[in-house]
């Protein structure tokens, strides 16, 4: 990969919770372990695992939103993981997030003029009469009548505040969104509309996403390439055309299988993995998925598996493949 | 579909109206549907469409300021020697007596957050000998046997442990199977799961749903499965019943509802969803929003929104109706039929 099309690159990245007792870490939430991915400019990367699997975790280290316990964040050639929030601060106009929950990501107290223009007045950008043009224009683009500039979030539907919060996340022509969970809240024919509206935005502006969701249909439908975490490390990451055909980890298989399709061709399948998510603090040794996976040998009890490419651009952390 | 004879629960013409201070909201708006025994009925629809609200008003715990204003809930209670008894579910007191006897028995119900449905307070073993100890007459002893049969059953590893366990102690997938006991502890012949497996993810939804699957062939019991998720219909429905806006907008086989959309909407929504299967650039999608239900459309509720609207469409309420192969469709596309409305409230 060329050095310039790179725009995020994550190395090495660890993310550790501790937990107190008494005032003492007495473990840590292990939520992000030895992590390492890019992102390409003008691309989607999904992120996909089950819940508590560290793909919230992972995608606000990216952004800084949270600190990073050890490894690097670089972004735009810079390395980010040890700024402090003044420095980062100009930083934060090429890096934003829309949120999961329309409903409680918006300040109530704040016209949606207001909430759209905030990211601008903190970045320092336009006048005050170029900002309420800049604000129209960014409603028209994200689908929201502009007359409706001085309302109130409470005044619209889940999906239109939705859109206030895309238009929030792009007003400052960042290079990059992080899209955590943005159409889960979202009814299915709202969700298409959304899906619809992010996918159009990239290809004008050029965005690059990080798309996390659990929803395997929705990340596979907007993602060049995708990362799937099983309790806070990468198993499997790849071009998204190798995951219709081609999957290798048994996890990716197992989560693949278990999406019920809509379509009656096939037979019934078995739910294909037995058995929980095992705690974070205490991970299981060896191959994190190993008291899961059904062609378990004695050495994923052991060792732990390095991410390897097996094919260009096809990385597997597994034993077996 | 099956025959007359079949038949465990008939809804006819059932309304449920919420009277708040804004005005009347018509939640469930005349929904006619049958449940067989042993077969999989799936309500499907976008939020307040009614599908939750006619799945409590069949246990009479619609909360308020929802009322059921009209129609008929009938159960068909087998008695002896094949004779059947009809129980009018939709006459009884919310908090009689009558009613308390069907609820978590012959009729019983799994919600959407195993956290939030279960007491924080009891063990999960204390949870479900309280419905086995209010519907049958066995001592405690025998109760908690039962009990821990029933963890047995759901595929709880090591019952007799978690059955003195607390809730806060099981993960999310655990909770469900031990709402899906306590809610089967009584041998129920219609079990209704409102979303069971929304709040899971989807290696544990499936463990669900094949739990589902397998319980209702050991039991032969009914099953109403609430959900907006197309793909969860299509691996355990029998029927499929599409809704919008309170209303029943289509309404057969689930194989044939699916392969072959009649009504627009069924359509659109099928179309709408992101498949792993084919690739398209663009998602379709159905402009517009859901109506609010106290300001409704005139005419047909979904025409604003629909492609194939015509000017009938804007004027006059289409009808629900029986298409020669059994298929219900609410369509002026399908058929003339205009529907009666009465005036209410």
């Amino acid at each position: 990969m060329a050095e310039q099309e790179v725009l995020m690159a994550v190395e090495n990245l660890n993310k550790w919770f501790p937990v107190r007792k008494m005032g003492r870490a007495r473990g840590y939430v292990k939520a992000v372990n030895d992590v390492s991915l890019q992102i390409r400019r003008g691309e989607t990367l999904g992120i996909v695992g089950e819940s508590g699997c560290g793909k919230t975790t992972l995608g606000r280290a990216m952004i800084r939103l949270t600190d990073v316990t050890d490894g690097r964040v670089i972004f735009d050639g810079q390395d980010i993981s040890r700024l402090s929030e003044k420095e980062l601060r100009p930083l934060r106009r090429d890096m934003q997030i829309i949120f999961q929950d329309p409903y409680s990501s918006l300040n109530p107290r704040m016209t949606v003029g207001d909430i759209i223009s905030e990211p601008l007045v903190y970045q320092n950008m336009y006048s005050a009469s170029e900002r309420i043009d800049r604000v129209r224009e960014l409603m028209d683009l994200c689908g929201l009548d502009p007359v409706y500039i001085r309302r109130y979030p409470h005044e619209f539907s889940g999906g239109q505040r939705q859109r206030i919060g895309i238009a929030r996340a792009i007003a400052v022509n960042p290079k990059f969104v992080l899209c955590d969970e943005p159409v889960s809240a979202l009814d299915v024919s709202i969700q298409s509309q959304v899906i619809n509206l992010l996918m159009d935005l990239q290809s004008r502006t050029g965005i690059a996403y990080a798309f996390i969701s659990h929803n395997l249909n929705v990340v596979y439908h907007v993602s060049r390439r995708i990362a799937v975490l099983y309790l806070g490390r990468v198993v499997e990451l790849a071009e998204r055309e190798t995951f219709k055909n081609n999957r290798a980890h048994p996890y990716t298989r197992a989560l693949f299988e278990a999406i019920p399709q809509v379509g009656f061709d096939e037979q019934q399948k078995k739910a294909p993995l037995s058995g929980d998510l095992p705690s974070p603090v205490d991970l299981p040794s060896g191959c994190v998925f190993h008291t899961r996976c059904p062609y378990t040998q004695p050495r994923c009890r052991t060792e732990v598996p390095d991410l390897r490419e097996i094919d260009p651009g096809h990385y597997v952390a597994c034993h077996l493949v | 579909m099956a025959d007359n004879n079949n038949i465990l629960v008939q809804v006819d013409d059932l309304k449920v109206h919420f009277f708040t201070n804004e005005g009347t909201v018509r939640a469930v708006d005349g929904v006619t549907f049958n449940i067989h025994s042993g077969q999989t009925l799936c309500m499907v629809g976008e939020s307040g469409c009614g599908k939750s609200v006619t799945a409590r008003a069949l246990l009479q715990i619609v909360h308020r300021p929802g009322k059921i204003v009209d129609g008929d809930i009938i159960l068909h209670r087998k008695t002896s020697k094949d004779q059947i008894e009809q129980v009018h579910i939709s006459d009884m007191e919310p908090k009689g007596r009558a009613i308390r006897s069907i609820r978590g028995k012959e009729i019983s119900m799994i919600f959407q957050e195993p956290m939030t449905s279960l007491s924080p307070m009891y063990t999960v073993g204390n949870q479900i000998m309280e419905s086995i100890l209010l519907h049958s007459d066995c001592n405690r002893k025998q109760a908690k046997e039962r009990a821990i049969e029933m963890l047995r059953l759901v595929g709880i590893p090591l019952p007799e442990k978690r059955f003195g366990e607390y809730p806060h102690q099981l993960s999310g997938g655990m909770r469900q199977r031990v709402m899906i006991a306590i809610a089967l502890s009584c041998n129920p012949q219609l079990l209704i799961c409102d979303e069971p497996t929304t709040a899971l993810d989807v290696t544990i939804q499936a463990q669900i749903l094949e739990l589902i699957n397998d319980l209702k062939q050991q039991t032969g019991a009914s099953v109403i499965m609430i959900t907006h998720d197309l793909g969860v219909i299509s691996r355990v429905a029998d029927e499929v019943m599409v809704m919008y806006a309170g209303k029943a907008m289509e309404y057969g086989a689930a194989r044939d509802v699916f392969t072959q959309p009649r009504h627009p909407y069924t359509a659109a929504l099928l179309k709408s969803i992101p498949n792993l299967e084919e690739d398209v650039e663009r998602l379709h999608v159905i402009e517009g929003m859901v109506p609010s239900l106290s300001k409704r459309p005139q005419g047909c509720l979904f025409h604003p929104r629909c492609k194939q609207a015509m000017t009938v469409c804007q004027e006059k309420r289409p009808a629900l109706t029986t298409a020669p192969d059994g298929r219900r469709v609410r369509c002026f596309l399908h058929s003339d039929a205009v529907e009666k409305e009465a005036a209410h409230g």
